[in-house]
Protein backbone atom coordinates (compact mmCIF):
# COMPACT_ATOMS: atom_id res chain seq x y z
CA UNK A 1 0.00 0.00 0.00
CA UNK A 2 1.64 3.47 -1.07
CA UNK A 3 1.15 6.63 0.69
CA UNK A 4 -1.67 7.81 -1.37
CA UNK A 5 -3.43 4.99 -0.05
CA UNK A 6 -3.84 5.91 3.56
CA UNK A 7 -7.61 6.53 3.51
CA UNK A 8 -8.01 2.91 3.55
CA UNK A 9 -6.13 2.44 6.15
CA UNK A 10 -7.47 5.62 8.49
CA UNK A 11 -10.84 4.36 8.09
CA UNK A 12 -9.82 0.69 8.90
CA UNK A 13 -7.78 2.10 12.11
CA UNK A 14 -11.21 3.85 12.64
CA UNK A 15 -12.96 0.87 12.58
CA UNK A 16 -11.03 -0.99 15.44
CA UNK A 17 -11.03 2.03 17.24
CA UNK A 18 -14.66 1.75 17.69
CA UNK A 19 -14.75 -2.08 18.19
CA UNK A 20 -11.52 -4.69 18.95
CA UNK A 21 -9.79 -1.84 20.40
CA UNK A 22 -13.12 -1.32 23.28
CA UNK A 23 -12.65 -4.54 23.96
CA UNK A 24 -8.88 -5.30 24.14
CA UNK A 25 -9.11 -1.98 26.48
CA UNK A 26 -12.25 -3.14 28.47
CA UNK A 27 -11.58 -6.48 28.15
CA UNK A 28 -7.68 -6.29 29.46
CA UNK A 29 -7.08 -10.56 28.50
CA UNK A 30 -3.70 -10.49 27.39
CA UNK A 31 -4.62 -12.74 23.88
CA UNK A 32 -6.50 -10.13 22.80
CA UNK A 33 -3.70 -7.43 22.99
CA UNK A 34 -1.34 -9.40 21.63
CA UNK A 35 -2.98 -10.21 18.61
CA UNK A 36 -4.53 -6.55 18.49
CA UNK A 37 -0.32 -5.81 18.48
CA UNK A 38 0.68 -7.94 15.94
CA UNK A 39 -2.34 -6.54 13.26
CA UNK A 40 -1.80 -2.99 13.87
CA UNK A 41 1.98 -3.82 13.09
CA UNK A 42 0.96 -6.07 10.30
CA UNK A 43 -1.28 -3.07 8.78
CA UNK A 44 1.39 -0.83 9.55
CA UNK A 45 4.10 -2.61 7.56
CA UNK A 46 2.28 -3.24 5.02
CA UNK A 47 0.57 1.00 4.57
CA UNK A 48 4.46 1.92 4.72
CA UNK A 49 3.58 3.59 8.13
CA UNK A 50 6.34 3.62 10.13
CA UNK A 51 4.53 4.79 13.39
CA UNK A 52 1.74 2.19 13.26
CA UNK A 53 3.94 -0.42 12.66
CA UNK A 54 6.18 1.03 15.80
CA UNK A 55 3.03 1.26 17.61
CA UNK A 56 1.83 -2.25 17.31
CA UNK A 57 4.99 -4.24 17.74
CA UNK A 58 5.24 -2.15 21.38
CA UNK A 59 1.41 -3.10 22.39
CA UNK A 60 2.73 -6.79 21.58
CA UNK A 61 6.01 -7.00 23.54
CA UNK A 62 4.29 -5.53 26.04
CA UNK A 63 2.01 -8.10 26.07
CA UNK A 64 4.25 -10.45 25.78
CA UNK A 65 5.86 -9.11 28.79
CA UNK A 66 2.65 -8.56 30.89
CA UNK A 67 3.23 -5.13 31.19
CA UNK A 68 0.04 -4.13 33.00
CA UNK A 69 0.86 0.15 33.53
CA UNK A 70 2.89 -0.11 29.74
CA UNK A 71 -0.35 -1.58 28.16
CA UNK A 72 -2.74 0.66 29.40
CA UNK A 73 -0.61 3.56 28.62
CA UNK A 74 -0.36 2.03 25.17
CA UNK A 75 -3.72 1.80 24.38
CA UNK A 76 -4.46 4.99 25.51
CA UNK A 77 -2.47 6.33 22.78
CA UNK A 78 -4.39 4.84 20.23
CA UNK A 79 -6.85 7.45 19.42
CA UNK A 80 -4.10 10.08 19.18
CA UNK A 81 -2.15 7.98 17.21
CA UNK A 82 -5.28 7.67 14.83
CA UNK A 83 -6.04 10.85 14.39
CA UNK A 84 -2.42 12.12 13.97
CA UNK A 85 -2.36 9.53 11.02
CA UNK A 86 -5.35 11.11 9.89
CA UNK A 87 -3.90 14.57 9.62
CA UNK A 88 -1.18 13.51 8.28
CA UNK A 89 -3.31 11.76 5.25
CA UNK A 90 -4.90 14.86 4.76
CA UNK A 91 -2.06 17.35 5.07
CA UNK A 92 -0.36 15.09 2.08
CA UNK A 93 -3.73 14.52 -0.23
CA UNK A 94 -2.63 17.25 -3.35
CA UNK B 1 -8.01 -28.55 28.27
CA UNK B 2 -8.91 -29.51 24.87
CA UNK B 3 -8.33 -27.73 21.55
CA UNK B 4 -11.80 -27.15 20.94
CA UNK B 5 -12.77 -25.80 24.39
CA UNK B 6 -12.33 -21.99 25.20
CA UNK B 7 -9.32 -21.57 27.28
CA UNK B 8 -10.24 -20.75 30.72
CA UNK B 9 -9.94 -17.08 31.35
CA UNK B 10 -8.26 -16.13 34.96
CA UNK B 11 -7.90 -12.56 36.14
CA UNK B 12 -4.50 -12.17 37.80
CA UNK B 13 -4.89 -9.14 40.40
CA UNK B 14 -1.92 -8.16 42.44
CA UNK B 15 -0.47 -4.57 43.39
CA UNK B 16 3.30 -5.50 42.12
CA UNK B 17 3.53 -6.11 38.02
CA UNK B 18 6.54 -8.42 38.68
CA UNK B 19 3.66 -10.64 40.81
CA UNK B 20 1.17 -10.01 38.13
CA UNK B 21 4.27 -11.32 35.00
CA UNK B 22 5.25 -14.09 37.43
CA UNK B 23 2.08 -15.60 37.28
CA UNK B 24 0.73 -14.26 33.88
CA UNK B 25 4.31 -16.21 32.01
CA UNK B 26 3.16 -19.16 34.11
CA UNK B 27 -0.09 -19.90 33.65
CA UNK B 28 -0.45 -18.17 29.69
CA UNK B 29 2.04 -21.13 28.78
CA UNK B 30 -0.03 -23.27 29.75
CA UNK B 31 -2.72 -21.93 27.27
CA UNK B 32 -4.92 -20.34 29.88
CA UNK B 33 -6.28 -16.91 29.34
CA UNK B 34 -4.77 -14.29 31.15
CA UNK B 35 -5.94 -11.10 32.27
CA UNK B 36 -4.05 -8.88 34.28
CA UNK B 37 -5.09 -5.77 36.70
CA UNK B 38 -2.72 -4.51 39.78
CA UNK B 39 -5.20 -3.50 41.56
CA UNK B 40 -9.02 -3.84 42.98
CA UNK B 41 -10.96 -1.66 41.21
CA UNK B 42 -9.38 -2.73 38.58
CA UNK B 43 -10.34 -6.47 38.86
CA UNK B 44 -13.85 -5.23 39.44
CA UNK B 45 -14.36 -3.51 36.54
CA UNK B 46 -12.74 -6.19 34.06
CA UNK B 47 -14.93 -8.44 36.18
CA UNK B 48 -17.78 -6.23 34.73
CA UNK B 49 -16.81 -6.28 31.22
CA UNK B 50 -16.55 -10.11 31.04
CA UNK B 51 -16.59 -12.61 34.03
CA UNK B 52 -13.67 -15.03 34.51
CA UNK B 53 -13.57 -18.66 35.01
CA UNK B 54 -11.24 -17.84 38.26
CA UNK B 55 -9.50 -14.94 39.81
CA UNK B 56 -5.98 -15.30 42.04
CA UNK B 57 -6.35 -12.63 44.07
CA UNK B 58 -3.71 -10.69 46.09
CA UNK B 59 -4.33 -9.95 49.87
CA UNK B 60 -2.66 -7.04 50.93
CA UNK B 61 -3.20 -4.14 48.08
CA UNK B 62 -3.20 -0.48 48.49
CA UNK B 63 -6.85 1.26 48.54
CA UNK B 64 -9.19 -1.64 47.98
CA UNK B 65 -7.78 -4.69 49.72
CA UNK B 66 -8.10 -8.47 48.87
CA UNK B 67 -11.19 -9.31 50.62
CA UNK B 68 -13.00 -6.36 49.80
CA UNK B 69 -12.34 -7.18 46.34
CA UNK B 70 -13.80 -10.80 47.29
CA UNK B 71 -16.44 -9.68 49.12
CA UNK B 72 -17.87 -7.36 46.37
CA UNK B 73 -17.02 -10.36 43.55
CA UNK B 74 -19.75 -12.59 45.84
CA UNK B 75 -22.42 -9.50 46.27
CA UNK B 76 -22.60 -9.75 42.58
CA UNK B 77 -25.37 -12.58 41.18
CA UNK B 78 -23.64 -12.69 38.00
CA UNK B 79 -19.89 -13.26 39.41
CA UNK B 80 -20.79 -14.76 42.74
CA UNK B 81 -19.67 -18.58 41.78
CA UNK B 82 -16.21 -17.49 40.54
CA UNK B 83 -13.56 -19.46 41.99
CA UNK B 84 -11.17 -17.30 44.08
CA UNK B 85 -8.06 -18.44 45.32
CA UNK B 86 -5.74 -15.94 47.45
CA UNK B 87 -2.39 -15.82 46.67
CA UNK B 88 -0.34 -13.91 49.71
CA UNK B 89 3.03 -13.57 51.86
CA UNK B 90 1.21 -13.43 55.06
CA UNK B 91 0.37 -16.92 56.18
CA UNK B 92 -0.95 -16.04 59.36
CA UNK B 93 -4.13 -18.38 60.32
CA UNK B 94 -6.13 -15.41 60.76
CA UNK B 95 -5.93 -14.17 57.10
CA UNK B 96 -6.51 -17.40 56.01
CA UNK B 97 -10.00 -18.05 58.05
CA UNK B 98 -10.35 -13.89 56.85
CA UNK B 99 -10.01 -15.17 53.27
CA UNK B 100 -12.26 -18.17 53.30
CA UNK B 101 -14.86 -16.20 55.33
CA UNK B 102 -14.88 -13.26 52.75
CA UNK B 103 -15.38 -16.38 50.09
CA UNK B 104 -12.64 -17.29 49.05
CA UNK B 105 -12.04 -21.52 47.77
CA UNK B 106 -8.21 -21.65 48.37
CA UNK B 107 -5.24 -19.51 49.83
CA UNK B 108 -2.23 -20.10 48.84
CA UNK B 109 1.22 -18.54 50.21
CA UNK B 110 3.48 -16.68 48.67
CA UNK B 111 6.58 -17.72 47.45
CA UNK B 112 4.23 -20.50 45.84
CA UNK B 113 5.29 -23.81 44.19
CA UNK B 114 4.65 -23.43 40.88
CA UNK B 115 3.70 -27.19 40.29
CA UNK B 116 1.33 -26.64 43.40
CA UNK B 117 -0.46 -23.60 42.02
CA UNK B 118 -0.65 -24.74 38.71
CA UNK B 119 -2.69 -27.70 40.30
CA UNK B 120 -5.25 -26.09 42.61
CA UNK B 121 -5.91 -23.87 39.55
CA UNK B 122 -7.06 -26.68 37.64
CA UNK B 123 -8.55 -28.50 40.51
CA UNK B 124 -10.68 -25.26 41.01
CA UNK B 125 -11.31 -24.58 37.22
CA UNK B 126 -12.89 -28.37 36.59
CA UNK B 127 -15.34 -27.96 39.82
CA UNK B 128 -16.23 -24.54 38.55
CA UNK B 129 -17.29 -25.99 34.74
CA UNK B 130 -18.72 -29.54 36.83
CA UNK B 131 -20.99 -26.89 38.45
CA UNK B 132 -22.04 -25.05 35.66
CA UNK B 133 -22.36 -28.40 33.51
CA UNK B 134 -24.83 -29.29 35.97
CA UNK B 135 -26.47 -26.31 36.46
CA UNK B 136 -27.23 -26.12 32.56
CA UNK B 137 -28.46 -29.72 32.66
CA UNK B 138 -30.70 -28.55 35.42
CA UNK B 139 -31.88 -25.71 33.70
CA UNK B 140 -32.45 -28.15 30.44
CA UNK B 141 -34.53 -29.88 32.18
CA UNK B 142 -36.85 -27.84 34.20
CA UNK B 143 -37.18 -26.20 30.62
CA UNK B 144 -38.08 -29.45 29.18
CA UNK B 145 -40.54 -30.48 32.15
CA UNK B 146 -42.00 -27.55 31.66
CA UNK B 147 -42.52 -27.68 27.60
CA UNK B 148 -44.47 -31.34 28.72
CA UNK B 149 -46.23 -29.86 31.53
CA UNK B 150 -48.14 -27.21 29.25
CA UNK B 151 -48.75 -29.66 26.81
CA UNK B 152 -50.44 -31.71 29.18
CA UNK B 153 -52.11 -29.68 31.17
CA UNK B 154 -53.81 -28.42 27.64
CA UNK B 155 -54.32 -32.36 26.85
CA UNK B 156 -55.55 -33.15 30.43
CA UNK B 157 -57.94 -30.48 29.72
CA UNK B 158 -59.74 -31.68 27.17
CA UNK B 159 -59.43 -35.46 28.43
CA UNK B 160 -61.25 -33.87 31.52
CA UNK B 161 -63.93 -32.32 29.56
CA UNK B 162 -64.62 -35.26 27.27
CA UNK B 163 -64.69 -37.40 30.79
CA UNK B 164 -67.28 -35.26 32.03
CA UNK B 165 -69.63 -34.96 28.70
CA UNK B 166 -69.58 -39.05 28.95
CA UNK B 167 -70.08 -39.09 32.62
CA UNK B 168 -73.37 -36.72 31.99
CA UNK B 169 -74.52 -38.99 29.33
CA UNK B 170 -73.82 -42.06 31.61
CA UNK B 171 -75.68 -40.70 33.94
CA UNK B 172 -78.64 -40.26 31.49
CA UNK B 173 -78.86 -43.25 30.68
CA UNK B 174 -78.45 -44.77 34.24
CA UNK B 175 -75.21 -46.71 32.75
CA UNK B 176 -73.67 -48.20 35.69
CA UNK B 177 -70.88 -49.57 34.10
CA UNK B 178 -70.47 -46.34 32.04
CA UNK B 179 -70.66 -44.49 35.20
CA UNK B 180 -67.76 -46.20 36.95
CA UNK B 181 -65.54 -46.23 33.63
CA UNK B 182 -66.07 -42.40 33.26
CA UNK B 183 -65.75 -41.52 36.98
CA UNK B 184 -62.39 -43.38 37.01
CA UNK B 185 -61.34 -41.07 33.74
CA UNK B 186 -62.60 -38.25 35.59
CA UNK B 187 -60.50 -38.98 38.89
CA UNK B 188 -57.70 -40.20 37.40
CA UNK B 189 -57.14 -36.71 34.68
CA UNK B 190 -58.10 -34.55 37.88
CA UNK B 191 -55.10 -35.84 40.10
CA UNK B 192 -52.89 -35.88 36.44
CA UNK B 193 -54.30 -31.90 36.35
CA UNK B 194 -54.10 -31.24 39.87
CA UNK B 195 -50.16 -32.68 39.81
CA UNK B 196 -49.38 -30.43 36.35
CA UNK B 197 -50.68 -26.76 38.22
CA UNK B 198 -48.24 -27.93 40.99
CA UNK B 199 -45.06 -28.71 39.20
CA UNK B 200 -45.76 -25.72 37.05
CA UNK B 201 -46.30 -23.22 40.20
CA UNK B 202 -43.47 -25.19 41.79
CA UNK B 203 -41.08 -24.82 38.57
CA UNK B 204 -42.10 -21.11 38.59
CA UNK B 205 -41.19 -20.73 42.28
CA UNK B 206 -37.75 -22.32 41.18
CA UNK B 207 -37.06 -20.06 38.70
CA UNK B 208 -37.23 -17.10 40.95
CA UNK B 209 -40.59 -15.30 42.22
CA UNK B 210 -41.48 -12.10 41.11
CA UNK B 211 -42.74 -10.56 43.85
CA UNK B 212 -44.31 -6.85 44.28
CA UNK B 213 -45.01 -6.07 47.46
CA UNK B 214 -48.03 -3.90 47.80
CA UNK B 215 -51.06 -3.58 50.49
CA UNK B 216 -53.50 -5.88 49.83
CA UNK B 217 -56.40 -7.46 51.73
CA UNK B 218 -56.11 -10.61 53.55
CA UNK B 219 -59.92 -10.74 54.26
CA UNK B 220 -59.91 -10.77 49.89
CA UNK B 221 -57.29 -13.73 49.56
CA UNK B 222 -59.47 -15.93 51.94
CA UNK B 223 -62.93 -14.93 50.22
CA UNK B 224 -61.50 -16.23 46.93
CA UNK B 225 -59.92 -19.31 48.30
CA UNK B 226 -63.42 -20.23 50.09
CA UNK B 227 -65.10 -19.54 47.24
CA UNK B 228 -62.73 -21.18 44.98
CA UNK B 229 -63.16 -24.54 47.47
CA UNK B 230 -66.97 -24.19 48.22
CA UNK B 231 -67.76 -26.74 46.35
CA UNK B 232 -65.47 -29.36 47.02
CA UNK B 233 -66.09 -28.35 50.73
CA UNK B 234 -69.74 -28.77 50.19
CA UNK B 235 -69.30 -32.70 48.71
CA UNK B 236 -67.49 -33.65 51.80
CA UNK B 237 -70.09 -31.59 54.08
CA UNK B 238 -67.14 -29.43 55.66
CA UNK B 239 -68.22 -26.07 56.69
CA UNK B 240 -65.86 -23.25 55.77
CA UNK B 241 -65.70 -20.16 58.64
CA UNK B 242 -64.12 -17.04 57.94
CA UNK B 243 -63.50 -15.01 60.63
CA UNK B 244 -61.86 -11.54 59.92
CA UNK B 245 -62.14 -8.68 62.75
CA UNK B 246 -64.30 -5.91 60.62
CA UNK B 247 -61.99 -3.32 59.18
CA UNK B 248 -59.14 -5.46 59.52
CA UNK B 249 -55.67 -3.21 57.91
CA UNK B 250 -54.43 -4.31 54.55
CA UNK B 251 -51.17 -6.24 54.81
CA UNK B 252 -48.08 -6.45 53.14
CA UNK B 253 -47.93 -9.16 50.23
CA UNK B 254 -47.86 -9.94 46.67
CA UNK B 255 -51.92 -9.57 45.33
CA UNK B 256 -50.82 -13.33 43.34
CA UNK B 257 -48.49 -15.25 45.62
CA UNK B 258 -50.72 -14.26 48.54
CA UNK B 259 -54.04 -15.61 46.75
CA UNK B 260 -51.73 -19.08 46.12
CA UNK B 261 -51.38 -19.55 49.94
CA UNK B 262 -54.14 -19.13 51.01
CA UNK B 263 -55.92 -20.99 48.60
CA UNK B 264 -53.00 -24.30 48.74
CA UNK B 265 -53.69 -24.10 53.07
CA UNK B 266 -57.61 -24.31 52.43
CA UNK B 267 -56.93 -26.87 49.77
CA UNK B 268 -54.93 -28.93 52.23
CA UNK B 269 -57.11 -28.68 55.20
CA UNK B 270 -60.47 -29.74 52.72
CA UNK B 271 -58.24 -32.30 51.79
CA UNK B 272 -57.23 -33.81 55.30
CA UNK B 273 -60.62 -33.30 57.08
CA UNK B 274 -63.02 -35.96 57.20
CA UNK B 275 -66.69 -35.14 56.40
CA UNK B 276 -68.77 -32.85 58.29
CA UNK B 277 -66.01 -31.41 60.24
CA UNK B 278 -65.32 -27.64 60.08
CA UNK B 279 -62.51 -25.23 58.71
CA UNK B 280 -61.92 -21.79 60.20
CA UNK B 281 -59.91 -18.89 58.33
CA UNK B 282 -59.01 -16.30 61.06
CA UNK B 283 -57.14 -12.98 61.10
CA UNK B 284 -55.23 -11.61 63.95
CA UNK B 285 -52.84 -9.40 64.95
CA UNK B 286 -49.84 -11.40 66.86
CA UNK B 287 -48.47 -10.77 69.84
CA UNK B 288 -45.42 -9.56 67.96
CA UNK B 289 -47.32 -6.58 66.02
CA UNK B 290 -47.67 -8.36 62.66
CA UNK B 291 -50.81 -9.45 60.86
CA UNK B 292 -51.30 -13.10 60.78
CA UNK B 293 -53.82 -15.59 58.89
CA UNK B 294 -54.84 -18.84 60.28
CA UNK B 295 -56.40 -21.81 58.51
CA UNK B 296 -57.75 -24.50 61.32
CA UNK B 297 -58.76 -27.81 60.44
CA UNK B 298 -60.08 -31.07 62.47
CA UNK B 299 -58.41 -33.45 60.30
CA UNK B 300 -56.11 -36.07 61.44
CA UNK B 301 -53.39 -33.61 62.95
CA UNK B 302 -49.34 -35.00 62.28
CA UNK B 303 -46.51 -35.69 64.70
CA UNK B 304 -43.27 -34.45 64.83
CA UNK B 305 -41.95 -36.60 61.93
CA UNK B 306 -44.56 -35.01 59.88
CA UNK B 307 -44.11 -31.83 61.36
CA UNK B 308 -40.62 -31.42 60.13
CA UNK B 309 -40.83 -32.97 56.40
CA UNK B 310 -44.51 -30.91 55.94
CA UNK B 311 -42.75 -28.18 54.00
CA UNK B 312 -40.29 -30.25 51.96
CA UNK B 313 -40.83 -31.07 48.23
CA UNK B 314 -42.76 -34.03 47.17
CA UNK B 315 -42.69 -35.40 50.85
CA UNK B 316 -46.21 -36.94 51.23
CA UNK B 317 -47.23 -37.13 54.99
CA UNK B 318 -48.18 -40.01 57.12
CA UNK B 319 -52.15 -38.43 56.71
CA UNK B 320 -54.11 -39.45 53.27
CA UNK B 321 -56.67 -36.91 51.75
CA UNK B 322 -59.63 -38.05 53.20
CA UNK B 323 -61.75 -38.36 49.80
CA UNK B 324 -59.01 -39.67 47.49
CA UNK B 325 -58.04 -36.01 46.09
CA UNK B 326 -55.18 -35.61 44.66
CA UNK B 327 -51.91 -35.21 46.72
CA UNK B 328 -48.46 -34.18 44.98
CA UNK B 329 -46.78 -33.06 47.97
CA UNK B 330 -46.16 -29.36 46.25
CA UNK B 331 -48.72 -27.32 47.64
CA UNK B 332 -47.52 -26.49 50.98
CA UNK B 333 -43.55 -26.10 49.52
CA UNK B 334 -44.73 -23.66 47.24
CA UNK B 335 -47.05 -22.14 50.20
CA UNK B 336 -43.85 -22.11 52.22
CA UNK B 337 -41.87 -20.31 49.39
CA UNK B 338 -44.29 -17.68 48.36
CA UNK B 339 -44.90 -16.22 52.28
CA UNK B 340 -41.11 -16.38 52.64
CA UNK B 341 -41.06 -14.69 49.66
CA UNK B 342 -43.52 -11.61 51.08
CA UNK B 343 -40.91 -11.41 53.66
CA UNK B 344 -43.65 -13.38 55.87
CA UNK B 345 -43.31 -17.11 57.34
CA UNK B 346 -45.33 -20.13 57.88
CA UNK B 347 -45.66 -22.97 60.16
CA UNK B 348 -48.28 -25.13 61.21
CA UNK B 349 -48.76 -25.87 64.83
CA UNK B 350 -50.12 -29.51 65.06
CA UNK B 351 -50.54 -32.59 67.21
CA UNK B 352 -51.65 -36.37 66.19
CA UNK B 353 -55.41 -36.28 66.49
CA UNK B 354 -56.26 -32.71 67.35
CA UNK B 355 -56.16 -31.22 63.94
CA UNK B 356 -53.82 -28.69 62.32
CA UNK B 357 -53.68 -24.72 62.30
CA UNK B 358 -51.03 -23.24 59.07
CA UNK B 359 -49.67 -20.32 60.16
CA UNK B 360 -49.05 -17.46 57.91
CA UNK B 361 -47.43 -14.00 59.39
CA UNK B 362 -46.92 -11.48 57.38
CA UNK B 363 -45.94 -7.43 57.60
CA UNK B 364 -47.95 -4.64 57.79
CA UNK B 365 -47.17 -2.22 54.94
CA UNK B 366 -44.56 0.78 56.36
CA UNK B 367 -47.12 3.17 57.01
CA UNK B 368 -49.67 0.95 58.53
CA UNK B 369 -46.77 -0.42 60.98
CA UNK B 370 -45.92 3.58 62.04
CA UNK B 371 -49.83 4.41 62.82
Amino acid sequence: MMRSDWGELVAKLGEIQAGDWVTVRDGGAISETKALGERLAAMGRAAGCRRLASYGEALEREAQAYAVAGIAARLNDFPMLVRSIAEENIAATP
Amino acid sequence: MSPSTPAARILVVDDQETNVQVLGNMLGVLGFEIVPVTSGEDALKRLAVRPADLVLLDVLMPDVDGFEVCRRIRAQPALAEIPIIFLSAADDKTFIVRALDAGGVDYVTKPFNQAELVSRVRTHLALKQTRDRLRNLAEDKDELLGILAHDLKNHLGGMQMSAQLLHDRARQLEDQRLLKISSNVLHASDQMFSFVKEFLANAAADRGLTINLTPVSLAAAAASAVQHHAESARRKGLALHEEYPRGFPLVLGDHAALDQVIDNLVSNAVKFSPPGKSIWLTARVAPDGRPECRVRDEGPGCDGSDLAAMFTRYRRLSARPTAGEPSTGLGLSIAKRYAEAMNGELHCESEPGRGATFVLRLRFPPEASAS
